[in-house]
């Protein structure tokens, strides 16, 4: 087992110990500057020096939040396909009326909902980042594009959509007086 | 303030965007976090202001379906031409050139990329095909230009790929490249020493990609479903929807399986599809043996043998089906090695040749000589050479319009033929065809064929000639500049004067007038 206020302890004891050090310095072995450029080389070579480590910390932060972002792409590129193909099974089961297989449906679906996969809530206003439409009539009645049926269901994980829900949308009429 | 430029991979059906930084090049996912983005445009009605409002990518593609007439696809195709065939025109009546359309790829494009990495992005080098003329090419800059961006350079698919290849691997070696992208096929050969890429001849066929592969294994699915009895209602979309995504699913589990099994619910019965790779090779045999006769009229045409191929490097993600592999370790007699992410190697590989340029030293100054490009220095960067030089061949053969006086019809004479090393000056004598003829028509074509139908005229000049007597011969020189210039001019070889130049102006590329008004008009669209 160890003991890690001891270990702190003993840190603050050593880095002690190095104050002291430094003060056992005997006098000619100090070196004075008296030479205004050197003082100028050094100045220069700290302000460098502080340059180089700024730009090392904001690599470091850069080189973390790659990291970070590779290892969600990773994880996001090995498991898309597997739910994809889930997603491709649910549809065949979406076709059927059999009620063995529609329990089959509503299980699958709870597990991807386990591993945070949504289905694609659809309202009646369409919303191209969610949702894809697959057909699409004029009608008198809408004002502006309005979803009517669902194709096939959508599906995203953490905000991320996996496949758009692909909808039949109607649209307004198109304005006799627009210049084509 | 963070300053770096990209490499754009503008393609027919989707288009990347990739930067080099901590010693590699890596794509900059999109705003949706895919690593492509649809080059899709959709035209959204138009805003409060009187403009287009225009959305690009997955959204457009979204979209398209809604309303047919205000979607743009496959506008890479139209790069270069002009006219109201090639047009769109947008709901607000503004008319719109395929480079202001492209301009909007590259916008969203670099829009989203700007986001992801926090700075902006300005300085880019982008990648056409390698077939591409110079109208093609001009075009692309323009659309550059107009999406308000600095195009460094234009450079080749294949070029950028083997970039992604060869670079800081002291590589010195003659590399074939196979590049079978979404809508397009190119094939090119180029030695690389080190930083020195030379391309040595490149060909294609601008109609063939993964989409015509894609389409085949749909007709082999529907197929398979009418064996059994299934007549296909053309309105049922979700079917459709079904049969197109579990086709490209099949396609690729038929590049890692030999069979793969398909199953589809039609009207609450469920029906198989079992497609065999073999089933699939046989349906797309034409298409491959396209790539395969390209392939060989290549090498025969530079007189290159197999064995002087050092590598072959499939580009595309198409290259992925093993048909493609077997097709390329059958001619070159070698085993074939995926040293290159096919999928993303172009972008990559335009990121790193981005890299090289010392953005500073230009700044204000578009550098963009795609065809001899010196990337100039780049001071002393880690994992990075300081220059790249690409030398590269013209993509298509120049000629002139003459009269066979034999058969007394006109030809195409070539005078610069397709796989010139640039620069390049080349003539042909020609001669009178009347006592005291006083005018020589020159018209210059583009195009490897003698007959006219099948050629291009790409510019014209009337010239005076003095009085002389019949078969008077007179020497056409065409001179191809690196920056893609084409002059004219002819000799008269009687007195060995000359009888005036002229450069050939592109009557399909915009006035620099017209790139400024797309510009403003760019500027002020909503691209989502």
């Amino acid at each position: 087992m160890v003991d890690s206020s001891r270990l702190d302890v003993d840190s603050v004891e050593k880095e002690k110990d190095v104050v002291l050090d430094s003060k056992l310095i005997p006098e000619p072995q100090r070196v004075y500057i008296h030479d205004e450029a050197s003082l100028h080389e050094i100045r220069d070579e700290i302000g460098a020096l502080r340059d180089l480590f700024s730009r090392r910390l904001m690599n470091d932060k850069q080189k973390n939040e790659l990291i970070q972002t590779l290892t969600d792409g990773a994880t996001f590129a090995f498991i898309e396909p597997f739910i994809h193909d889930i997603i491709l099974l649910l549809d065949r089961i979406e076709r059927s009326e059999d009620e063995v297989v529609r329990s089959i449906r509503d299980e699958l679906l709870e597990i991807l909902e386990r591993r945070g996969v949504e289905v694609i809530k659809v309202s009646s206003e369409f919303d191209p980042k969610l949702y894809k439409a697959v057909r699409s009539f004029e009608s008198d009645k809408a004002t502006e594009l309005q979803v009517t049926q669902i194709v096939r269901k959508g599906y995203m994980i953490s905000g991320k959509v996996i496949r758009h829900a692909e909808v039949v949308v109607i649209r307004p009429p198109k304005k006799p007086d627009v210049v084509k | 303030m963070d300053r770096k430029a990209f490499g754009i991979d503008l393609g027919t059906t989707y288009s990347a965007i990739a930067v080099y930084e901590n010693d590699e090049a890596r794509i900059i996912p999109n705003i949706d976090g895919a690593n492509t983005t649809p080059s899709v445009i959709f035209f959204n009605g138009v805003t409060s202001s009187g403009d287009d409002d225009v959305f690009v990518g997955q959204e457009a593609k979204n979209l398209a379906a809604t309303d047919t007439e205000n979607v743009v696809q496959f506008i890479k195709r139209k790069m270069g031409q002009s006219g109201e065939l090639v047009n769109h025109v947008g709901p607000s009546g503004r008319v719109y050139t395929p480079e202001a359309l492209s301009a909007y790829i590259l916008r969203k494009v670099c829009q989203d990329a700007a986001q992801r990495v926090g700075y902006e992005v300005k300085d880019v080098v982008i990648t056409v095909p390698a077939y591409f003329d110079d109208a093609r090419r001009t075009a692309t800059k323009q659309a550059g230009a107009i999406a308000g961006l600095n195009v460094l350079a234009v450079i080749n698919e294949p070029t950028a790929a083997a970039i992604a290849f060869g670079l800081g691997k002291g590589a010195n070696c003659r590399v074939l490249v196979y590049d079978l992208g979404g809508g397009t096929f190119d094939v090119t050969v180029m030695d690389i020493h080190g930083n020195y890429f030379d391309v040595i001849a490149t060909d294609g066929d601008h109609a063939l990609g993964g989409f015509n592969f894609d389409g085949r294994m749909v007709e082999l699915i529907i197929k398979k479903l009418e064996e059994q009895g299934v007549e296909l209602n053309e309105q049922d979309d979700a079917l459709l929807a079904d049969i197109r995504e579990k086709a490209e699913k099949a396609k690729r589990m038929l590049s890692e399986r030999d069979t793969t099994r398909l199953r589809f619910m039609i009207g609450g019965k469920s029906y198989p599809a079992e497609i065999t790779r073999m089933e699939f090779e046989e349906a797309t045999a034409d298409l491959l043996l396209r790539t395969r006769v390209i392939l060989e009229n290549i090498m025969n045409e530079q007189d290159i043998h197999w064995s002087e191929i050092d590598e072959v490097l499939p580009v595309g993600g198409s290259t992925k089906m093993p048909m493609v592999k077997s097709l390329l370790e059958e001619l070159s007699g070698k085993q074939i090695f995926y040293k290159v992410d096919p999928d993303i190697a172009v972008a990559q590989g335009a990121a790193i040749f981005a890299n090289t340029f010392d953005l500073d030293a230009i700044d204000g100054v578009p550098k963009s000589d795609a065809r001899v490009a010196d990337a100039g220095d780049n001071g002393n960067k880690e994992g990075v050479s300081n220059r790249i030089t690409i030398s590269d061949v013209t993509s298509q053969s120049l000629g002139v319009i003459t009269i066979d006086t034999v058969l007394n019809r006109k030809v195409n004479t070539i005078i610069i033929p397709h796989n010139s090393k640039i620069p390049t000056k080349r003539s042909e004598v020609v001669y009178t065809m009347a006592d005291n003829q006083t005018q020589i028509l020159v018209e210059v074509t583009e195009g490897d064929v003698e007959d006219i139908r099948f050629v291009n005229i790409i510019g014209s000049s009337t010239l005076s000639i003095p009085p002389y007597p019949k078969n008077s011969p007179v020497e056409i020189v065409y001179a191809y500049d690196p920056d893609q210039t084409i002059s004219i001019e002819v000799i008269d070889k009687v007195t060995n004067k000359s009888l005036g130049t002229f450069e050939i102006d592109r009557a399909s590329n915009m006035t620099q007038a017209e790139v400024v008004q797309a510009t403003e008009v760019a500027r002020r669209a909503n691209v989502e």
